[in-house]
């Protein structure tokens, strides 16, 4: 009974992990990348560009968050690393996987490498909201909290009315730059050219009259088409012909 | 003038040799060159385009600025044009020939023969056509009528007019004429203006294309000013 | 997006290292780590480095040696402007790479699996702390905070160079502030990396050869002109040499001098005439070399058309000047005053300049035509017609015009024709007003008074001509007529509607004037006459009896009063004067005769006697008449 739960679980958790694995992978690549510009192309780099890259960072940052936050991701928190054998021979396979930064899972490595502390600094910083945390009130904090949603909320009203002003605005610019259509150009040069839409129904007589001939056309047309290229492969022969006969030459 | 060329045409429309007294006649005129040498010395370099009415305002500023009438209001016109046709023998022998007469100054009227609308390669930046202008006086609707050729549509064009050099920039409004003989009962084709930018000028002088192009450049995001391929607007 | 391909230098910041660098590239500090922190921190990352380089060999070599210098020398001064960046990504590199190590040894569950442990109530207190809403909150402020400051910072920076910016703008001229106002008044291009000009009046039509391309400069701040009580300008026009200096066109008519010296005609340069002030604006600048090429090509044209009109009389080009003939005895000059300013002669005294405002105006206005109508064309009707063609052009075809109707249709005058034209009516102008102030000044009996009419053109001018004898203006109608003044002649149209052809010749009109103010006289009498019931016996306009007139013809006028007792004979010549006769009738001198019916015929006959004018009171001709009359109208015959 358990079990199938268990593997089903087994299962979220290494496809999450799977997923994991692919946003930080991305994120290392691009961190890579922005660092190699840097070293290597920092007289010719923009301002801009530098931004970009940053932006590029901050967004995989975000999605990596949203992945860990969203619904598939089974809570991480509940799970410990268990590290199950430690060798110290260089193992190729694990070489590989790391893409050779660890070469054996050995004594060596792996205090450094499941140390559960965070970096010393990121360490202060949190130990000093937790202090602080402690300080206040819990029901100051509580009420802190709602006052400043609210704020945050109105903010967010703003930020976006202002947004959607501009956007229908800019939509407002894009439209009026449609000065022109090609339909209207093209019914404009039939009309001029052809006299679309401009004959008198008064005159529609002698164009039913003329409509036979205009149908007879088209056949015609056919029909010579059809013989044209009959013609033309003769013509050519004859043509080809005539200009080794000694008639033609003066 | 008229006459003559128009006998010239004609004759040249129904395989006849033109006559020859008369082609000596004329044997300096451009128009039996032009019947000689197949081509008519004259050349239309031809770019199209439409804006729609609101934004004609926009466009007559923009052109007042960049062309050399600039001083003044734009010069307005109202033109009467009538298309006549004539078939011949075979359907494909349809002869048609265009009179426009003004509506300002009613005693001018035009008389327009246009060739074949080449719309050449990418290299050549305009239409081109051939084309033969000649003034005539205002009976020329009854020799047209009496030679044969049948109104086949006509339409009024209003609008303004600028140039910049040889260059001739025409917006102008195209109204429908409900009644044949009530040139002021009229209904208006589109919601858009017609723009066209031309220049009539001898055989041979492609480099007006360039002219003409990087003006159009300039009109851009107003009005596409284009090569547009009358061929493929026949079908409809 | 900001404008690619802006170099931005970012200054390491070396006393702090940067948390984070925002996107708007504000930067926000750590406070400096303690010397063992850094230590760790820094052997940290050596450690992994090393791993990685050991590995891999190849890129981040370099990098590694940085860091090691660093590690060194920790508090050494790097050179190199990303460095505190650079650290910073490579902190978060490492991370990154140790996290996805870790997860990827997971993932083989060879090494190290993950395992759910249930979640006892064991947390520590730090777990404790961070669910509670508390710490979020803080935190969150905290990030809040710092972003809110970035943006501050950022829009305080913005609105500080904003303002600095005003100030500046303010206090001098910016290059850029000049260039936009430059470039609403001239046409400007770009052309490599100067920036040229174009002040010729090609784009109004001018077909000028000569080209009028000036060069904008951006002058530096050091040599950039100071001038007192003013900033110094940071645009400087530069004006081709051969447009320097300041030009005129100076017309002048003069009577032919008795020994024309070529050589003379080499005009004398006004000196120091108007220079440009080294240092002027280049508004000024520019407006005053346009004005020299405007003339230059103003006098190009005049003189290609004095040399290739065929006239009777060759209008002379030499040199500046162009001289022609517009009468007999009075020359046109056209001359093209330029000074470069260059060659100071010194002052040579205020220069009196007897020249022609008028004309010099005209010319210039003619020039100004001609580049109108080379641009301006009537527009075609239907608008497919022929460009450039008048609306008569148009019609020649349809109409059927001849040849020489159409060559007709082709002429169109020269501008030197044209101003000929214009001068010689101004000459004929100024003689006809000399003649009749002239007149006027010295004739008190009748008066000649003028009425300039106050609209005319520059080819025409209409002056009426009142002659009046003081006291009767109002009583008596007043001799007039009308001259129109026109190009070469003068039309004169007198009151009875007859016309006369004057010359340019002043004499002829003051004999006309002359002959005008002799009949005059006689009209007075016959005015006076008839308003004292007198009889207007004869009255002949050209009276062909009597002494000739040396110019025109005497008129003559016989008025006898209600008695019918006497003849009163006044003839009047325009250069014999005027002589006054008066006949008594004797009664007794003719015998009566059955034949004669009327009594008054027996009183024909008798002598006239001389009337002694001058004798008679009366401060003029009409007043002595008048009383003259009156006498003779009351008194009896003796």
């Amino acid at each position: 009974m358990n079990n199938p739960m268990q593997s089903k679980e087994e299962k979220v958790l290494e496809s999450s992990i799977e997923k994991l694995i692919q946003r930080v992978q991305d994120m290392k690549n691009s961190l890579g990348s922005f660092i190699m510009k840097l070293e290597t192309e920092y007289t010719s780099m923009t301002w801009p560009t530098v931004l970009d890259n940053f932006a590029l960072l901050s967004g995989q940052l975000n999605t990596l968050g949203r992945l860990l936050k969203g619904d598939g991701m089974p809570t991480l928190r509940n799970h410990i690393l268990l590290p199950l054998a430690l060798n110290p021979d260089r193992d190729p396979e694990i070489e590989k996987l790391t893409e050779g930064r660890v070469v054996a899972f050995n004594h060596d490595v792996v205090p450094d490498y499941l140390r559960t502390k965070p970096e010393p600094e990121v360490e202060e910083r949190s130990q000093q909201l937790i202090t602080k945390a402690v300080t206040v009130m819990a029901d100051n904090a509580q009420k802190q909290l709602t006052v400043l949603n609210k704020i945050t909320s109105n903010i967010l009203d703003i930020i976006n009315s202002h947004k959607d002003d501009w956007e229908s605005e800019c939509n407002k610019n894009s439209q009026q730059q449609q000065t022109s259509s090609m339909n209207e150009t093209t019914s404009l040069l039939q009309a001029t050219l052809f006299g679309k839409g401009l004959k008198q129904p008064r005159r529609q007589e002698p164009v039913t009259t003329q409509q036979p001939p205009t149908s007879m056309q088209n056949q015609t047309q056919k029909i010579q088409g059809g013989a044209g290229k009959v013609q033309s492969t003769v013509k050519t022969n004859i043509k080809s012909g005539s200009t080794m006969h000694p008639y033609q030459r003066p | 003038m008229a006459l003559n060329f128009m006998d010239v045409f004609y004759r040249a429309y129904l395989g006849e040799p033109p006559n020859d007294a008369l082609s000596k006649s004329m044997a300096n005129s451009v128009v039996t060159q032009a019947i000689q040498g197949g081509i008519a010395p004259y050349q239309e370099y031809l770019l199209q385009g439409s804006i729609v009415d609101t934004s004609r305002d926009v466009l007559l500023h923009r052109l007042q600025g960049l062309c050399d009438n600039a001083e003044g209001m734009p010069q307005k016109f109202q033109d009467h044009e009538m298309v006549f046709m004539m078939r011949g023998n075979t359907p494909q022998q349809i002869i048609s020939f265009r009179v426009r007469h003004s509506l300002h100054q009613r005693q001018n009227w035009v008389l327009r023969y246009t060739g074949q609308t080449e719309i050449g390669d990418k290299n050549r930046q305009t239409l081109v056509r051939t084309c033969c202008d000649v003034a005539t006086s205002d009976n020329v609707v009854q020799f047209l009528n009496e030679m044969g050729f049948r109104l086949d549509n006509e339409f009024i064009a209003k609008g303004f007019f600028f140039h910049k050099g040889r260059m001739r920039v025409t917006v102008s409004k195209i109204y429908k004429i409900l009644q044949h003989d009530n040139l002021d009962n009229l209904e208006q084709l589109t919601m858009s203006h017609l723009v066209e930018l031309s220049v009539v000028a001898p055989v041979g002088q492609e480099q007006i294309g360039e002219d003409m192009k990087a003006f159009a450049e300039q009109l851009k995001p107003l009005v596409q000013l284009d090569k547009i391929d009358h061929r493929r607007l026949q079908t409809f | 997006m900001a404008v690619a391909g802006v170099n931005v230098s970012v200054e390491a910041v070396l006393e702090n290292q940067i948390q984070e660098v925002s996107l708007d590239g504000q930067e926000i500090y750590v406070p400096p780590l303690s010397m063992s922190e850094n230590l760790t921190k820094q052997a940290h990352k050596i450690d992994f480095y090393r791993d990685e380089t050991e590995e891999k060999g190849k890129p981040a070599s370099e990098g590694e040696q940085d860091s090691g210098e660093k590690t060194l020398t920790p508090f050494q001064p790097s050179l190199w402007p990303w460095d505190s960046v650079r650290n910073k990504l490579k902190a978060a590199f490492t991370e990154v790479s140790v996290l996805l190590d870790v997860l990827n040894i997971v993932k083989e569950k060879h090494y190290m699996v993950l395992d759910q442990v249930s979640q006892g109530s064991q947390d520590s207190m730090e777990s404790r702390a961070e669910s509670r809403p508390g710490v979020h909150m803080l935190s969150k402020k905290r990030s809040l905070l710092s972003a809110a400051n970035i943006l501050m910072a950022g829009s305080e920076r913005l609105r500080r160079s904003q303002s600095q910016a005003e100030s500046t703008i303010k206090s001098q001229s910016d290059f850029h502030i000049e260039l936009l106002k430059l470039r609403q008044n001239w046409r400007l291009r770009k052309v490599g990396s100067a920036i040229l000009g174009d002040l010729s009046y090609k784009s109004a039509g001018s077909r000028f050869l000569q080209s009028g391309t000036f060069e904008v400069v951006k002058c530096s701040g050091e040599n950039s002109i100071e001038q007192e009580g003013s900033a110094p300008r940071m645009l400087e026009v530069v004006i081709p040499s051969e447009l320097e200096g300041v030009a005129y066109i100076q017309v002048e008519v003069k009577p032919v001098p008795d020994a024309m010296d070529l050589t003379s005609a080499i005009l004398k340069m006004p000196a120091g005439l108007g220079q440009v002030p080294t240092d002027a604006y280049w508004q000024q600048k520019l407006e005053v070399a346009q004005n020299v090429l405007f003339c230059k090509e103003l006098f190009a044209q005049l003189a290609r058309e004095a040399v290739h009109a065929k006239t009777s009389s060759p209008h002379l080009v030499v040199g500046n000047q162009i001289i022609t003939n517009v009468f007999p005895g009075i020359q046109l000059s056209i001359v093209l005053c330029h000074s470069t300013g260059k060659d100071k002669k010194g002052g040579s005294g205020p220069h009196k300049l007897e020249h022609n405002h008028v004309l010099e105006h005209s010319l210039h206005q003619l020039l100004r035509e001609v580049h109108y109508k080379a641009i301006n064309h009537p527009p075609p009707h239907p608008v497919i017609g022929t460009l450039g063609v008048s609306k008569r052009r148009r019609m020649a075809g349809p109409s059927g015009m001849s040849r020489s109707e159409l060559q007709q249709m082709m002429e169109s005058e020269s501008l030197l024709e044209q101003i000929i034209k214009q001068t010689r009516h101004e000459v004929l102008r100024l003689r006809t007003m000399k003649v009749l102030d002239r007149l006027s000044a010295r004739l008190s009996d009748p008066l000649v008074a003028c009425h300039w009419s106050c609209l005319n053109s520059s080819l025409q001018s209409v002056v009426k001509v009142m002659i009046s004898s003081y006291g009767y203006e109002y009583r008596m109608m007043s001799q007039s007529f009308i001259l129109m003044i026109g190009v070469g002649s003068i039309k004169a149209i007198t009151k009875e509607g007859r016309t006369f052809c004057l010359s340019f010749e002043g004499q002829d009109l003051e004999d006309l004037v002359m002959w005008q103010l002799s009949q005059h006289h006689t009209i007075v009498a016959q005015t006076l006459g008839k308003m004292m019931g007198w009889h207007l016996l004869s009255h002949s306009g050209n009276c062909g009896v009597g002494d000739m007139e040396t110019v025109g013809t005497a008129s003559s006028i016989m008025l006898a009063p209600p008695g019918h007792n006497r003849v009163l004979s006044v003839k009047s010549g325009p250069s014999r004067g005027m002589k006054v006769c008066v006949k008594s009738l004797q009664k007794e001198g003719l015998p009566s005769l059955s034949a004669v019916t009327d009594p008054k015929w027996k009183v024909v006959g008798g002598d006239f006697q001389d009337i002694d004018l001058d004798k008679i009171d009366g401060r003029n001709v009409a007043a002595k008449l008048e009383l003259l009359m009156a006498t003779l109208s009351k008194a009896e015959p003796h």
